[in-house]
């Protein structure tokens, strides 16, 4: 028997991370006071300090390489095409240079530098917090602050159903293509074939769920009992909460100070 | 939440997923279109309006985890929802023709909320296809907002009326004794279908 194992369930399974094992509720408050920053300020500049911010902490909770994979590609994407448009399509006087019926201006370029560089650094809050949170973790103090079990649940089988309802997806298409179902060539061809693969997937996954509820009801699914739990988080300590007292004052005092200024 | 309808609550991951794994099967099959508002509009068609919603928004959260900017969007898939289980109420989802003209609904949910919402957060000019479509009437002399909601009324009604066809079909497959335990099943169950073959068995 893995005694270890069987242990590690009676404490709360920390990752020994001082970002990571934060409550996912600081964490949350923290990121969204990041994300906020960019939008109050309104300056290029904040917002890639902002950016550079998040790879630093990305780093310092060791999930620099899931952080930048997902990251950079959307960033480059997002950001450079809401560049070009607005560097392209918004009218100005400070004419830079002509190229067709395009004309690309100062206030265009400016504008475009400012408002992509927001939304990528907003984009990475949302990013930065999906990778340092277990979505479970998020769903455990979401029901000990009062979500009812029943919406816990349903978000955390959406998770897990998207990627089964994915792998299923696959199977099916590889069979239908194996029993002669077109699926390159002709954009007719094409739609003709959407039909054959999503209809069993999710006629065989309603027929499914059927099947799931009844054995959800036979395990006291809908028990009014009050829930136990395997994994336990740690409590917040007194340090954490009087940290983050004092970041969410700054951060007042800033937007005031930036209000009133 | 306490009142669902039991099956439903194990309906609503379903409808979440299909409506990634559909979006998913669009790009893989390189199809013009977006098809990921299936499941929003299923499960709103089968168990109501509010799970509909609920299919729709938990949908768009868990998107802007890979693609932040679809959380500006959430509202647009609440809206099929809601209209998904309104028009279900009142059968619309029997007759193929009715589902079809269903469509121009749902279409101007997502060109008219959805160029709002462009030109609110992103001044009309998108990030994607739309939004150069949006730029490029925009330098023949539409304004934005004219320019905006042109194009996303075109796109989505382009996407809306496949997916709503897709819908009408699926829910014409999904067998009687899974409908009798659904919300809204009683409106779909077709009856003189199931009475006619009960004559048979008799």
């Amino acid at each position: 028997m893995d005694y270890e194992f069987i242990n590690s369930f009676k404490k709360p399974q920390v990752q020994n991370n001082w970002f990571l094992d934060l409550n996912p509720l600081s964490k949350l408050n923290i990121i969204l006071i990041l994300a906020i920053i960019p939008i109050v300020v309104k300056r290029w500049e904040v917002s890639v300090v902002i950016i550079l911010f998040y790879f630093l902490i990305a780093a310092a909770s060791s999930r620099l390489k899931q952080f930048s994979k997902v990251y950079v590609r959307l960033a480059l994407l997002i950001g450079s095409l809401l560049f070009i448009m607005r560097a392209m399509f918004i009218p100005g006087e400070d004419v830079l240079m002509k190229i067709g019926f395009l004309t690309i201006t100062q206030e265009g370029v400016d504008h475009g530098l400012q408002f992509a560089t927001l939304v990528v650094a907003i984009c990475g809050a949302l990013v930065l917090y999906s990778v340092a949170t277990q979505a479970r973790d998020l769903m455990l103090v979401l029901e000990k602050k009062g979500v009812p079990h029943t919406a816990t649940y349903v978000i955390l089988s959406s998770l897990q159903s998207i990627i089964d309802l994915g792998n299923m997806s696959k199977l099916i298409m590889e069979s239908q293509k194996a029993r002669g179902i077109e699926t390159e060539g002709k954009v007719t061809n094409r739609i003709k074939s959407f039909f054959p693969i999503l209809g069993p997937l999710f006629l065989g996954a309603i027929s499914n769920s059927e099947e799931k509820a009844i054995a959800m009801d036979a395990r006291a699914f809908y028990a009014p009992g009050k829930n136990t739990h395997l994994r336990e988080l740690r409590p917040v300590s007194l340090s954490e909460k009087s940290v983050l007292i004092l970041i969410n004052l700054v951060f007042v005092g800033f937007i005031v100070w930036r209000v009133v200024g | 939440m306490k009142k669902m309808n039991k099956l439903t609550i194990f309906l609503i991951p379903i409808g979440i997923a299909v409506n990634f794994i559909g979006g998913q099967i669009a790009l893989l099959l390189k199809l013009p279109l977006y098809l990921d508002s299936i499941g929003t509009i299923t499960v709103g068609a089968l168990c109501g309006g509010i799970p509909g919603a609920l299919v729709g928004a938990i949908t768009n959260v868990s998107i802007s985890v890979t693609n932040p900017t679809s959380l500006a969007y959430i509202w647009l898939n609440i809206g099929f929802g809601l209209l998904a289980g309104y028009l279900s109420k009142k059968g619309v989802f029997k007759k193929l023709w009715k589902t079809v003209i269903a469509g121009f609904g749902f279409a101007i949910i997502g060109g008219g909320v959805g160029s709002m919402i462009t030109i609110l957060l992103f001044d009309g000019l998108g990030a994607g296809t739309t939004g150069m479509i949006t730029g490029m009437l925009m330098t023949i002399g539409f304004s934005v907002q004219a320019g905006a909601f042109i194009s996303e009324l075109f796109a989505d009604l382009l996407d809306k009326i496949p997916t709503l066809i897709i819908v009408f079909f699926i829910l014409k497959s999904i067998p009687v004794r899974t409908l009798a335990k659904l919300p809204l099943g009683h409106v779909l169950i077709d009856m003189d279908k199931v009475q006619g073959a009960s004559r048979k068995v008799a």
